[in-house]
């Protein structure tokens, strides 16, 4: 894909004509089989959304992200730049996001108080504090309970990378884990197929039913229901939306050769799936050594990958009901430590927000000059994530029952920010 | 059981590591190549033991005498120390070999004998000459001496690999916890427990489940005890043999096996590494696994193992006992949160940031518990790759306690600036700052100097803030952070063991502060010591617990059945916390005995009345699915996992990728301990499985096949195989059919592998 660039502020844009090319592209692959699978994805979720979290694991740097504090010395050597929104700038090295920010809020007042990865990430991921009696389930596989209405052939939930799992809502909405994206996970295609494979089901069912007559119910019900899961992706022709043979090299290039870059083309075709929540996690943002280069290093990778899933879901009439939101644990300390990095800093950070119900174009928050405090409109995680579920038109006070009978809220506390949701 | 590493494997590289997901822990694994890097190299190297280093540790107030006669002069250990500490004669020159290392008492009425401090050679000869209790502050002569007569050569071999020595740290000191001569009888304990419980059961008016048959017994008590699924030639045997005591003896054979040592290792590997945060934790596993199956091969008193975990040092790829400490990091509050759920059932950790909400823990407790670990640490071992050492820190006034030092810097700036302001302008220049004791002023110089006028002055010293505060990195002292306002210093707190208010007192070496903190743990007085691990045994061998989850006990959740609980900790705590002594009560009653019962839908039956079919561990459906289809190892399909992050840490072989699989965290309440997608993708359409489960070839199915022409035989011997029983008439009627229906002999008993190993009833514990 060339990637043209601005005629007046020299951010890259797509062009119209990468645009056509690549729709076709996919449009003339998907012949064989791929258009098929995308049609009955909206009767799985009637309202037909779905969450990407692109997660960036170790916590960025809001001040060389989406906050740089230019000519100030906490700022080093970050430089901002232009993006397609007069009067919004965003850190060098994000040329590509900087311009889609049409269609991305920047949320520059996330403040919290846990400065610890695992801890923060759990935090970001339940909008709970993490506990030893209770697993709260990740935020998004509580959207997906509420978005999923119908057993799909693929699990509602898919992670490239690991991350915070469902908690007590169980295996139902547990991430299935990918560690390839761009390749069919491991033992979904089976030797045995077609009746055969029937056959030795049905068989298991019997032989299972004597075990449970036994006195092994509860253990055989719970065994027959993943494994009547595992049947049914097996057999699902929507798993080809785990593998990307069917992808216009332009669409591949357009999200970037990079392992992240594939996980979110992996999320798009999921959405595209029916599947629900999406997350796509990157590593090394936990920059306590020199910072400015690995995160220049990570945002060659990042940049495009972002910029190109927004994008392509736009391209495809997408993103109006899918939310990608871009986020990590914590920020990082303004001060630059000896060793040229930041450490982690929970009082100020930022997130971005685009799609779903979002709207784009604009900066929510403010930091102080030196990038240390909160000025403006001081965002919580909780208020985030129930951003996140007003713009999927999600009540965050949806409650779910705990093992012990314990009502929990989706999101437990904060308000969404109206002015984010159009 | 070794299992051979075999190149080629197809597994579960794209699979998650370690439990179902359901645990934090599976943040911490890599999937897309660089990871969150913890920090063990330390920034500012107190890790280095230096000279100025042992002399400090010489006049620290109640450190013992040290042994090293290098700096004379400054040898004035003061024999002050009013109360007995452990000896600390560590000097960076003194081989380790050189240390009274294991003091322990010849006339201990125990197996321990091979403390793995004792098992350095000499150290072993040297432990038995220095008393037990000569180590304290009063045997500083002798010890030199010994030094001194013993060392020269072992000195020069120190000095020739400093690295060497580096990685073989001090090593902890403790008594072994004295053992009866005698047992209660496990069969007389068991019988009275019975009769507790059931006299509970009757009276809620519970019907008991029957006794197990033959059959479910050997499998169970198999799986339980050796981890591994009886041979057919055992089932048979075992069902005619007429000896009454049968029972009792085959669990004497299970628990003198060597499988017996590997199975229980394992699982207290899943119980400890389930927790990791440490990234890379599993580089120790197999030192633990092989260390863990020794102390309970010589059946190790669970105190001793107890100590040991608590007081470890060394390499962590040498020394197994260093697991739990690398496991958490060796930061102080995850160290601290761990013990106490391991071996106090006690979930301390919510008071890491508040007082307990349920529980009446209060953060200052949490505070006081983290506080015996602060100085140890982990530290790369110079020369060696891929593995790391636990070291006790010894704070001295170079290094100094970064926290203490810089908090002191910051109260101290007027003076501080008077006495480094040569040129008397009233700042301090950064030349100036060299001069500062301590690295910070130099150091923080540029960040300090908020009007870049190439000076400090005493208010911008004041508003420095303190450089980040990482853990694993060895501390003087515990500081509780300020949760208001995290980058500061926060309050220093003194060891107390919360359960008896008891203090090894201040300023105490590492080992001290561990040690002291062991034998609060193990006191006999300690009642939670003994319940925890009664409960977690008794759940692991009958499915629940008298409180669930085994590691959250309380202390405001009420036992079921509680004086069954009581009365079982209180003969374990009397028979010196022998585990295989529990371990054979345990499964001598009739509790455990029983078979699994159906249970109406509307009852939810009391604990205990019936058994409970419960998910096998990894390991053992591992060694379950091996036996069963007659090979050494899973894995000889082709083509092999890439590698991905931090998978090349861990365990690489077959077992090791399947426990990858299908592991999870067995402090988890069986009912939490789900299947997931992936287990049940790679049981039904592995090639690994599909090539074994084949008729046709050098498999298991294709010799029952050819031994048996009639199908009935056929279908015995490979129910035998399987599932460690006959079939049921219903069951051969079933397959029969599915026989006769399929017409095609190698693919339908191909089937019907293929639906028992997929079963429900194989993956169980029935």
């Amino acid at each position: 894909m060339s990637n043209s660039n601005h005629p007046v502020t020299g951010l890259w844009q797509p062009s119209r004509r990468d645009f056509l090319q690549a729709t076709l592209a996919a449009a003339g692959a998907s012949l064989v089989n791929f258009s098929d699978l995308r049609v009955g994805a909206g009767e799985l979720r009637p309202g037909g959304r779905s969450l990407i979290l692109l997660w960036m694991a170790g916590g960025p740097s809001h001040l060389e992200t989406f906050d740089p504090k230019p000519g100030h010395a906490n700022g080093g050597p970050t430089e901002a730049i232009e993006t397609a929104v007069p009067g919004i700038r965003i850190a060098n090295g994000w040329e590509k996001t900087a311009g889609m920010l049409k269609d991305i809020a920047i949320v520059r007042s996330m403040n919290n108080k846990e400065g610890e990865h695992a801890r923060a990430t759990y935090q970001m991921h339940t909008g709970y504090v993490p506990t030893g009696t209770l697993r709260h389930p990740n935020v998004g596989t509580a959207i997906a309970k509420a978005l999923t209405t119908e057993a799909s052939d693929l699990p509602p939930v898919v992670s490239v990378g690991p991350t915070v799992g469902a908690g007590f809502l169980g295996v139902d909405y547990e991430p299935f884990v990918v560690q390839q994206p761009g390749e069919l996970p491991r033992n979904v295609v089976g030797r045995v197929q077609g009746p055969r494979f029937d056959r030795r089901f049905s068989l298991l069912g019997r032989l299972e039913d004597q075990f449970a007559s036994k006195g092994a119910e509860a253990v055989v019900a719970e065994h027959k229901q993943l494994y009547e899961k595992t049947r049914r992706m097996v057999q699902s022709e929507r798993v080809k939306a785990f593998e990307f043979a069917d992808e216009s090299n332009d669409t591949k290039t357009l999200y970037g050769d990079s392992p992240f870059g594939k996980g979110c083309l992996l999320a798009r075709r999921l959405v595209e799936a029916g599947v629900s929540y999406i997350e796509v996690r990157a590593n090394g943002w936990d920059t306590h050594k020199d910072n400015f280069d690995a995160v220049k290093k990570l945002a060659r990778t990042t940049d495009p990958a972002v910029a190109g899933l927004i994008y392509d879901l736009k391209q495809r009439g997408l993103l109006e009901k899918t939310l990608v939101v871009w986020m990590g644990e914590f920020g990082r300390t303004p001060k630059i430590n000896p060793n040229t990095g930041r450490d982690h800093y929970p009082r100020a950070f930022n997130a971005l927000l685009a799609g779903g119900g979002i709207k784009g174009g604009q900066v929510y928050g403010a930091t102080s000059d030196d990038g240390a405090t909160v000025k403006d409109n001081p965002t919580s995680i909780h208020d985030l994530l129930a951003t996140v579920c007003k713009s999927l038109q999600v009540d965050p006070s949806i409650e779910n029952l705990s093992p012990i009978g314990r009502p929990l809220k989706i999101v437990d506390g904060g308000k969404p920010i109206d002015a984010l949701i159009s | 059981m070794g299992e051979r590493f075999l190149q080629g494997v197809v597994m579960l590289a794209t699979l998650r590591s370690w439990s179902l997901g359901l645990c934090l822990a599976g943040l911490f694994v890599s999937p897309l190549g660089a990871a969150d890097k913890p920090t063990d190299k330390p920034a500012e190297s107190p890790a280095k033991p230096t000279k100025a280093d042992a002399a400090k540790k010489q006049v620290a107030p109640k450190s013992a005498p040290d042994k090293s006669s290098g700096d004379s002069k400054k040898k004035a250990a003061k024999p002050t120390a009013a109360k007995p500490t452990a000896a600390k004669p560590t000097a960076p020159k003194t081989p380790a070999a050189d240390k009274p290392a294991a003091k322990k008492s010849p006339s201990q009425p125990t197996s321990d004998n091979k403390t793995t401090a004792a098992k350095k050679g000499k150290a072993k000869a040297r432990a038995v000459a220095a008393k037990k209790g000569a180590a304290k502050n009063a045997a500083a002569k002798p010890q030199a001496q010994l030094a001194k007569t013993e060392t020269p050569a072992q000195a020069r071999a120190a000095m020739a690999q400093k690295s060497a020595e580096e990685a073989a740290p001090e090593q902890a000191k403790f008594t072994p916890f004295p053992r009866p001569a005698e047992l209660p009888d496990p069969g007389q304990v068991a019988a009275e427990l019975d009769q507790l419980l059931e006299a509970n059961l009757k009276q809620a008016g519970v019907e008991l489940a029957p006794p197990s048959g033959d059959e479910d017994f050997l499998r169970r008590v198999s799986f339980d005890l050796a981890g591994i699924a009886p041979s057919p030639e055992e089932v048979t045997l075992f069902g005619i043999d007429p000896d009454p005591d049968k029972r009792a003896l085959l669990i004497d054979r299970l628990l003198r096996s060597d499988a017996y040592a590997e199975n229980w290792a394992r699982y207290w590997r899943d119980v400890l590494y389930a927790r990791a945060v440490e990234q890379r934790a599993r580089l120790g596993q197999q030192a633990f696994e092989t260390w863990m199956a020794e102390q309970l091969k010589q059946n190790q008193s669970w105190a001793d193992i107890t100590t040991r975990l608590i007081t470890a040092t060394g390499d962590v790829s040498k020394e197994g006992s260093t697991a739990l400490i690398y496991a958490q990091r060796a930061e102080p509050d995850e160290v601290a949160s761990e013990v106490s759920r391991v071996f106090l059932g006690i979930q301390l950790q919510c008071a890491n940031c508040h007082d307990h909400p349920s529980d009446q823990w209060k953060r200052d407790q949490f505070h006081a518990l983290a506080a015996f670990f602060p100085r140890m640490f982990v530290r790369p071992i110079p020369g060696e790759k891929r593995t790391f050492a636990i070291a006790s820190f010894t704070p001295d006034r170079r290094t100094g306690d970064p926290r203490a030092d810089f908090a002191r810097m910051i109260s101290q700036a007027e003076d501080l600036v008077a006495r480094l302001d040569r040129d008397s302008d009233g700042a301090v220049s950064e030349g100036e700052a060299k001069k500062a004791p301590g690295p910070f002023l130099a150091r923080l110089f540029q960040q300090g100097d908020a009007d870049k006028d190439g000076k400090l002055t005493a208010d911008e010293i004041r508003k420095i803030p303190p450089p980040p505060l990482r853990g694993g990195r060895g501390t003087a002292e515990y500081f509780m952070p300020d949760l208001q306002n995290p980058q500061s210093v926060g309050t220093q707190f003194n060891p107390t063991f919360f359960l008896n208010g008891k203090s090894p007192g201040e300023g105490q070496p590492d080992l001290d502060r561990r040690v002291a903190l062991a034998q609060y743990i193990v006191d006999p007085q300690n009642d939670a010591f003994s319940q925890a691990f009664v409960n977690r045994m008794w759940a692991q061998l009958l499915g629940e617990g008298f409180v669930m989850p085994v590691d959250d006990m309380g202390p405001e959740r009420s036992a079921r059945h509680p004086e069954v609980l009581a009365a079982l900790s209180k003969q374990f705590t009397a028979t010196g916390y022998d585990i295989r002594w529990l371990l054979k009560t345990i499964v001598a009653t009739r509790a455990y005995q029983r078979q699994i019962r159906p249970k109406s839908a509307a009852e939810n039956p009391p604990a205990f009345a019936t058994a409970l079919a419960t998910r096998l561990r990894a390991d053992q459906l591992y060694s379950a699915i091996t036996r069963v289809l007659g090979v050494d190892d899973l894995g000889s399909a082709p083509g092999r996992p890439r590698q991905q992050g931090l998978a090349r840490y861990g365990d690489n072989s077959p077992r090791g990728q399947f426990h990858q699989l299908f592991g999870f965290d067995p402090s988890t309440p069986p009912d939490e301990q789900l299947g997931n997608l992936p287990q049940a993708l790679f049981l039904m359409n592995s090639t690994a499985v599909h090539s074994l489960i084949a008729g046709k070839g050098a498999t298991r199915l294709s010799g029952i096949l050819s031994r048996h022409t009639d199908n009935n035989d056929a279908l015995q011997e490979l129910y035998l195989h399987v599932l460690s029983r006959r079939p049921t008439e219903q069951e051969l009627e079933i397959c029969r059919g599915y026989i006769a229906e399929v017409k095609d002999r190698n693919d339908a008993f191909e089937d019907i592998l293929w639906s028992l190993v997929n079963s429900t009833e194989f993956q169980t514990r029935r």
